[in-house]
């Protein structure tokens, strides 16, 4: 039921010099664990605050299940918040944080505790009732403000960087807690962070937030492998991009040149010949090789100059013989050392091409 | 650092210094600060024959005395308690609205509010008289033709004198809004936001979320106004009627050498005083003490339906609090003013109904009875006795503030100093006539100089106060640190760190106390022998009938208040 619809979300500040929300179109479907991803700044606090009732649009319609709800106070929307800052209240212990929603619903205390109880034995929370939330860690603390949004029974969680205030390992241990509990209350989630690790790996799908506008929407797989926009494709993970120009372009894909007079096949498809392009590969898709292999395409000429151990992958840095650096990424078990000579293959199904952006492609890569 | 002394001892010149420093700070606390607050109470008992003589077994009047201070101390507890009632139905909305809301000509209500901290309270007792119970107020706005109370009107139900209360809130209320004001401006305001996105109205938000955690505030308000009601002189002697409150009785049993009765009487106010903040001070410091009280409304099992009153008030009468908050402001602070700077006018040349000069402003000030003179010399008296009771005060206050910050065993200080701001000022200055005065010492006969250490007693606390707030407002302690670890002596640090960052708590505490010492009445009266200041005149030219004059001089204090407000304003910005 708890659908949630944006209709030409604008929002100002700063007597309109600062845009938060640039018409704004979203549309996210009942039971849906959805992410809206964005650096710093770019407006995704404002939205959820549009949704929530904290923050007045200047224009646009916000719609949950359906219903107009521009007018509606915070408190009868029906919507659960998890916060940054947790903000559990301090003068209350664990077992009243979590009845207070049921509390100020008017339920009595008998069957106020059997919710809580309830709720903490879903959430496996092994912490006295009577602690206070500043004698727990925040990993505990964020724990129970989810619980305390649970409690409230409503269908429509809103979190707002719920995990960005928690220790790493916290952070990926309620990350998956977060996804399970969502799915199994089937309820809509609006989750916002600029960590675009955490949002692949929870969210059915995810919008892409830049300067107030949404850039582009689709679910991690999508957005990976297939980004629209070169903004998606430096955003999300790592991506190598080159400028150049397509010389060559047919049903089957097209050669795009770059510097150094290098050519580089690949299977997009709709250039024209000409055209200025941006060519992107992602590091994993490289291939490196210290012999020549007849099967490899687009095969380069470098040598390796920097490496970054992961543990299980290494990050190689490779400057091609046109002069470009590449970044790559391979198993652990092949070890090169700096200076080595090495073959770079580009696989012509994953190098993507971009339009060339007005710009300029360092403009667009710029994350304010 | 190291010095060889008389006895060829080595001994350390830093430790020396600073317990010389800790001596002397505590040695001057003592005298000019607890010793005239708590003597009365060695005077009583040392006294306790006498006392019990004249109070409970008067060969001629037997216990009528005891009897007459029952009376009074019932009377004026009766006040306080009611004026504070009301100080919390107008704060805790007043307070909220500054706290929380943001509109225009927002500086100038919480200017309104601090006013009658700064207004010297009988200019400002004066003012609410003429505009309650004369035709230049609001009966005459009114077309009465008379004022539009009596004077000595009692509110039915609570029977308590209209005037008395009216000042009295007034007077008293600014304590409510202010600390509760800040207190909530500590709050971070996302936990409302929180409370109201799990269903919470925003009436149910602010009683379940923001009151609770803003009662140590409250609190602290409350006592502080409780006992400034207690001890308010210079208003209510004016607007007293035939009523007599407990420090009206003092401030008359003083001036008839009643001094047994009198002592007696300020001996259980310091002690009620005392009794009332220690416990609060206790209670608000202890952790977690206001999750440890009941929750009233489960056990009366009225929450649902509180909460459905709740929900109500916040959709449709929302804007109640901002209508009754201003209403009031501008009925007790506003008016008052504006009807005595209408009626100095009215009144310049000659009075305006009798159309007689002697009833004119000028022919009081400059005729044969002279009051201009006796302003001037008023105006000198006062403006020294603020000015050396302030430095003074502002000296122990830095040194109290650094010791209690520096040393554990001082914290103790704090509290203990909170005792001279709730005891009623007519009780402190009969204390310091018996402790000083010919009867005691013998050292300092009435007049200014006793003013100056009466007012000194309680300008220390505000200024400590103050000064500690800035200090915990602010890292100081990190600051003091980095400056040490570059190699700064605890001397360096104080005078280029801490003192640096705590001097607008300061400025601030000194403007406090100097405008409290500008407009204080009741420990004055008692002290001042013939050095009278501008508050006291006014309540001599009202009792003398000098009713232009007395317009005139309340005038002129209003309009040095508001002087003193801007400066006040200016440096806590
Ligand atoms: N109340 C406000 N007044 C003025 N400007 C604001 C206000 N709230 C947000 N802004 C500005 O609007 C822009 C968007 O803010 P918002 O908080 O929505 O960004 P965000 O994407 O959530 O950023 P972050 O990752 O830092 O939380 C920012 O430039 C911010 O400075
Ligand atoms: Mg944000």
């Amino acid at each position: 039921m708890p659908d949630v619809k944006l209709v030409n979300i604008s929002k100002r500040y700063g007597k309109g010099r600062i845009i938060a929300a640039d018409k704004v179109n979203l549309e996210i479907k009942d039971g849906e664990y959805f992410t809206i991803l964005g650096p710093s700044g770019c407006g995704k606090s404002t939205l959820l605050k549009i949704i929530a009732g904290i923050v007045k649009p200047d224009e646009g319609e916000v719609y949950v299940g359906g219903k107009l709800i521009n007018d509606v106070p915070i408190e009868e929307r029906h919507i659960a918040m998890v916060f940054q800052n947790i903000l559990l209240f301090p003068h209350m212990n664990v077992e009243e944080n979590i009845g207070y929603a049921p509390r100020v619903k008017g339920i009595e205390r008998e069957r106020r505790a059997k919710i809580v109880e309830e709720i903490v034995s879903m959430l496996k929370l092994t912490l006295r009732s009577t602690a206070f939330p500043d004698e727990l860690s925040r990993g505990a603390q964020q724990k129970v403000s989810l619980a305390r949004a649970i409690a409230s029974e409503t269908n429509l969680f809103l979190l707002d960087e719920p995990l960005s205030a928690l220790d790493s390992r916290v952070r990926l241990e309620l990350r998956y807690e977060l996804r399970r509990l969502v799915k199994e209350l089937g309820v809509t989630a609006i989750h916002v962070t600029h960590d675009q690790e955490e949002a692949m790996s929870i969210s059915d799908r995810i919008a892409i937030m830049k300067h107030g506008k949404i850039i582009e929407v689709g679910s991690p797989v999508e957005l990976y492998l297939g980004p629209q926009t070169i903004f998606t494709a430096h955003f999300l993970g790592k991506m190598n991009f080159m400028e150049g120009v397509v010389i060559e372009s047919s049903g089957g894909g097209c050669v795009v040149e770059v510097s150094g007079g290098v050519r580089i096949r690949t299977k997009a498809k709709g250039r024209f010949a000409r055209e200025r392009v941006v060519l992107a590969i992602r590091p994993e898709f490289i291939k490196l090789s210290q012999t020549i292999n007849e099967n490899n395409k687009n095969v380069i000429e470098g040598r390796i100059i920097e490496k970054f151990y992961t543990g299980s992958y290494i990050y190689y840095k490779v400057k091609l013989e046109n002069g470009i650096e590449v970044l790559t990424l391979t198993e652990a078990e092949k070890m090169y050392k700096d200076g080595d000579k090495i073959y770079a293959s580009f696989p012509p199904e994953y190098v993507i091409l971009f339009k060339y952006p007005e710009e300029g492609l360092e403009k667009e890569l710029s994350l304010e | 650092m190291q010095m060889v002394n008389f006895f060829g001892k080595k001994i350390d010149v830093r430790s020396f210094l600073s317990k010389l420093f800790l001596t002397a700070t505590l040695i001057s606390l003592g005298v000019f600060v607890f010793l005239p607050t708590f003597y009365l109470i060695s005077f009583t008992f040392l006294g306790w024959d006498e006392v019990y003589r004249e109070v409970f077994a008067n060969p001629l009047i037997g216990d009528e005395h005891w009897q007459q201070i029952k009376g009074i101390l019932i009377f004026s507890f009766r006040i306080a308690l009611i004026a504070v009632l009301i100080d919390i139905l107008i704060g805790i909305p007043l307070g909220y609205i500054l706290a929380r809301k943001n509109f225009r000509g927002k500086g100038v209500v919480e200017d309104l509010v601090t006013l009658p901290l700064v207004i010297p309270t009988s200019a400002f007792g004066f003012a609410t008289l003429i505009t309650w119970t004369t035709i230049a107020g609001i009966g005459g706005f009114l077309g009465l033709g008379r004022g539009l109370v009596e004077l000595n009107y009692v509110v039915p139900i609570i029977k308590i004198p209209f005037l008395i209360l009216i000042v009295h809130v007034t007077l008293t209320f600014p304590y409510v809004v202010r600390i509760f004001k800040s207190k909530l401006e500590e709050l971070n305001p996302e936990f409302e936001i929180a409370s109201r996105s799990l269903g919470a109205s925003v009436f149910t938000t602010f009683r379940s979320i923001v009151f609770p955690q803003a009662l140590p505030g409250l609190f602290s308000g409350v006592v502080l106004a409780f006992a400034r009601s207690l001890g308010e002189t210079g208003a209510t002697i004016i607007v007293a009627g035939v009523n007599t409150t407990a420090s009206i009785a003092i401030v008359k049993w003083e001036l008839e050498f009643k001094i047994a009765p009198a002592s007696f009487l300020g001996f259980l106010l310091i002690l009620i005083a005392s009794s009332m903040i220690l416990p609060v001070e206790y209670f608000v410091s202890r952790e977690r003490s206001i999750s440890s009280l009941p929750n009233l409304t489960e056990i009366l099992r009225i929450e649902k339906y509180l909460l459905k009153f709740e929900k109500t008030i916040s959709r449709k009468l929302y804007w109640v609090k901002e209508v009754v908050s201003f209403i009031f402001i501008g009925i007790c602070v506003i008016l008052p003013i504006l009807v005595v700077l209408n009626s100095v006018i009215l009144y310049w040349s000659a009075d305006p109904y009798t159309g007689k000069i002697e009833g004119g402003v000028i022919y009081q000030l400059f005729g044969p009875a002279n009051y201009f003179k006796s302003l001037i010399r008023a105006t000198a008296v006062s403006l020294i006795v603020a000015a050396v009771s302030t430095y003074i005060s502002v000296c122990i206050g830095i040194a109290t503030a650094i010791t209690i910050e520096k040393y554990r065993f001082c914290r103790a200080i704090r509290s203990l100093l909170k005792v001279p701001l709730v005891v009623p000022t007519s009780t402190l200055g009969l204390s310091m006539i018996l402790l000083w005065g010919p009867k005691g010492l013998g050292l300092i006969n009435p007049g200014i100089w006793l003013i100056i250490l009466t007012h000194i007693v309680f300008s220390v606390p505000v200024v400590v106060e103050s000064a500690l707030a800035s200090y915990e407002g602010s890292d100081v302690e990190v600051y003091e640190e980095a400056a040490r670890s570059l190699g700064a002596t605890p001397y360096d640090v104080a005078e280029t760190v801490t003192l640096p960052i705590i001097k607008r708590g300061i400025f601030t505490g000194a403007i406090l106390s100097f405008t409290h010492s500008l407009g204080e009445t009741g420990a004055t009266f008692i002290v001042m022998g013939r050095d009278a200041t501008v508050s006291t005149l006014v309540v001599n030219m009202v009792e003398a009938l000098a009713i232009p004059a007395a317009l005139f001089a309340s005038t002129y204090l209003i309009a040095l208040s508001l002087i003193l407000l801007f400066v006040f304003r200016k440096i806590s910005k």
